[in-house]
């Protein structure tokens, strides 16, 4: 309750929290607050609204849960359909003709997308559940990022585009969760390369930053330094200043993307958005319309853990 | 001879692992059951287990763990291949002695590249 008294003053802020009642039944609380001003602006008061959020809360709960099973469940009917593709595709005496050959592509990449698609719903549904934990140790940035490499070479090299690394030799190791910021370089890169034209350049560049000054001009005021600044850059079609805000949110596709018909489940940038939070990490963009995409990560430098 | 024991319940994964498997020269013998797969592989000593988690008679865990303390240093390798993606299941098999942990899907060919490791060429 103390919480409650730090917003009865003149306090010119909305807020919301919850809070548990603990007794025969638990019930959740989420309560929120707001000042309330006459025309002239002078203070009449706050305005509190009480909600019980008991049952939807239980109800996401259920969701999460649902989801996660269903993902779960998906694993082993796609595994079976990526190995039989596999056989098909490695068996040298296969009387498959030029045109089996190419429904066996299809299948195949198809499934490709379907195992990327369960993969980030997964992500997603831990995230949501908060039961996503960082195995932290140090590494080298570049540990993370060849990491992603392996799976993500093979995407840039279809479609002839440059990669250009710019990663010194003497950054610090980080305090991260290697897994985790692969998967953040992943989802970078695939994007970059997915939205940029055959033949264009993606560019990752990380540098070393100790003052605010130092960080580019459109940073959030908020970044934890030092810290490693890493860049991931496209020469491709850009993002609409309008929809900048919304593109790290769960299933957002901009429109330019969807008439377009580039596939995608727009919940690569949601991921990244958490892991990079989850490491104490800021993350945004630069964009504009055919002008390509530059988005920055950092990940602050902490010492003797 | 010595073979590869399969434990996996799901027959169509069941049948494409030991097909992919066998154009790699390897013989493998197969199961769905936990129990039987122990049974197997505390009186044949196989080369090499692969190990479903979730299978019915006994888990693909408690058979890696009867395995590894059965025959201790000598045991054979054994790798878990589930759905189960999770870093702590993925620990909590490590932990028992698993010696590899494959998530579901993966891609034969990096199964047949990992039992090589553990085998050499056939």
């Amino acid at each position: 309750m103390n919480v409650l008294l730090n917003f009865s003053g003149d306090y010119a802020q909305s807020a919301s929290y919850e809070f548990e009642i603990s007794g025969t039944t638990r019930r959740v609380v989420r309560w929120y607050s707001e000042p309330v001003h006459t025309y002239s602006g002078a203070l009449l008061g706050r305005l509190f609204v009480f909600r019980d959020a008991t049952h939807e809360l239980a109800l996401d709960r259920t969701k999460t849960e649902f989801v996660s099973l269903v993902a779960h469940e998906l694993g082993t009917p796609l595994a079976a359909i990526k190995n039989a593709v596999e056989m098909l595709q490695d068996d040298p005496s296969s009387l498959l003709s030029e045109d089996g050959r190419q429904y066996v592509q299809i299948i195949a990449q198809r499934v490709e997308s379907l195992e990327a698609l369960v993969k980030d719903i997964i992500a997603l549904t831990r995230i949501e559940a908060g039961r996503i934990e960082l195995r932290r140790a140090y590494h080298p940035l570049s540990a993370a990022l060849n990491e992603a490499l392996n799976s993500v070479r093979s995407i840039i090299q279809a479609r002839k585009q440059q990669l250009i690394l710019e990663i010194p030799d003497n950054l610090p190791a980080l305090w991260i969760d290697r897994n985790r910021i692969a998967q953040v370089f992943t989802n970078l890169l695939t994007n970059a390369s997915k939205y940029t034209h055959d033949g264009g350049t993606l560019l990752v560049r990380a540098a070393r930053v100790d003052r605010a000054e130092d960080l580019p001009e459109n940073s959030p005021a908020d970044v934890r330094l030092p810290a490693v600044l890493v860049m991931v850059q496209d020469t491709g079609i850009g993002i609409a200043p309008e929809e900048q805000a919304r593109i790290f949110e769960r299933f957002y596709r901009t429109e330019d993307a969807r008439k377009r018909r580039i596939q995608g489940s727009g919940l690569g940038l949601t991921i990244v958005e958490s892991f990079v939070t989850l490491h104490g990490g800021k993350v945004w963009l630069r964009s504009a319309p055919l002008q390509g995409s530059s988005f920055f990560f950092t990940l602050p430098i902490v010492e003797g853990q | 001879m010595s073979y590869i024991l399969l434990a996996e319940d799901d027959r169509s994964l069941q049948f494409l692992v030991q097909r992919k498997l066998e154009t790699e020269g390897y013989t493998v013998r197969s199961t769905i059951d936990g129990a039987e797969a122990l049974t197997l592989a505390l009186s044949e000593r196989p080369a090499l287990l692969l190990l479903d988690i979730g299978l019915p008679g006994a888990t693909g865990f408690d058979v890696c763990r009867a395995v590894k303390r059965y025959y201790g240093a000598e045991s054979p390798p054994i790798v878990i291949i589930s759905t189960n993606s999770r870093e702590a299941d993925v620990e909590a098999a490590k932990d028992i002695g698993a010696d590899d942990y494959l998530i579901k899907p993966f891609s034969l060919r990096d199964l047949a590249e990992r039992v090589r490791s553990f085998l050499g060429g056939n």
